[in-house]
């Protein structure tokens, strides 16, 4: 009878959804992968959108000659946008994109 | 497939990698133990999932000294008492509860109940008290040595090869009897 056991060795009756096991190891991956903290993720966008408005003001200064006006009127910020590369462009609107989401959080 | 001394050596130096290789070495046996003892596909999800998430937090606790597959499976066996325990209204089941029957292959989804032999040795094993099915199931399907399974267990060599030898005795014949 001990040989029955032992030919019925390892069989179960056992079964798991299809991709089970790949899913779980995923998803224990991020279990414990480092959480990025939401302040991080701001400091990265705030430091970002500063060093982009900066190169911004830059570009405004050096295409106006130095002159001082009370203030950068909206066609002239405008002008300096459409200067950007359009990488430039697009960098800074998901910028303000995330910035608008952060404040809403 | 990595070995054990890799494993460890990968998680002390990148966490994350090693971790991976872990799961990939042990995921597998640590579900296939958990849903022995627990039978549920849900449960021994949990069990697994609390398993390695404790393992990977308390690896610095790990004392090499001792099998990296014996204090994986100690924390197995803990998180599945615990789980058998709470359907008992109990903190955890405690290893020394000889009571028979504590477990029962009930419904669920995922137990192919056309298999017929595998049904009744599973019934069978289920019907031993905890210390039984645990020193039976690491030995017979996990094929670990009488020394892992006693540092598994908490226990001596000698109890547990009494342990597994009663647990084959008393599944001989209850096939027998469902012969």
């Amino acid at each position: 009878m001990e040989n029955d056991l032992e030919k019925m060795s390892n069989t179960m009756p056992y079964t798991v959804p299809e991709g089970f096991f790949d899913e779980m190891e995923e998803r224990l991956m991020q279990e414990v992968a480092p959480k990025k903290s939401k302040s991080k993720a701001r400091n990265v966008v705030l430091w970002t959108s500063l060093a982009v408005a900066a190169s911004l003001a830059l570009l405004l200064v050096l295409r106006q000659g130095w002159h001082r006006s009370d203030e950068a009127s909206f066609e002239q910020v405008e002008m300096a946008f459409n200067q950007l590369s359009d990488s430039d462009q697009q960098l800074m609107l998901e910028l303000f994109d995330e910035m608008d989401e952060l404040d809403n959080y | 497939m990595h070995d054990d001394r890799d494993i460890i050596k990968a998680i002390r130096r990148q966490p994350e990698q090693g971790f991976r290789q872990l799961l990939q070495r042990y995921q597998q046996p640590v579900y296939w133990y958990a849903r022995r003892m627990v039978v549920a596909h849900a449960d021994a999800q949990d069990v697994m999932q609390e398993t390695f998430i404790r393992v990977f937090r308390s690896f610095g606790q790990y004392d090499e000294s001792q099998p990296l597959n014996a204090w994986l499976f100690r924390i197995a066996t803990n998180e599945a008492l615990r789980l058998l325990g709470k359907r008992k209204g109990l903190a955890e089941l405690s290893l020394d509860d000889t009571s028979e029957d504590l477990f029962d292959l009930k419904a669920d989804e995922y137990v192919d109940y056309g298999n017929v032999e595998a049904v009744q040795l599973q019934k069978a094993i289920l019907s031993l008290p905890a210390k039984q099915q645990i020193a039976f199931n690491l030995r017979y399907y996990d094929e670990l040595s009488y020394e892992a399974i006693a540092q598994i267990m908490d226990s001596t060599e000698a109890n547990v090869k009494a342990n597994y030898h009663y647990a084959k005795e008393k599944i001989v014949n209850c096939l027998k009897t469902n012969d």
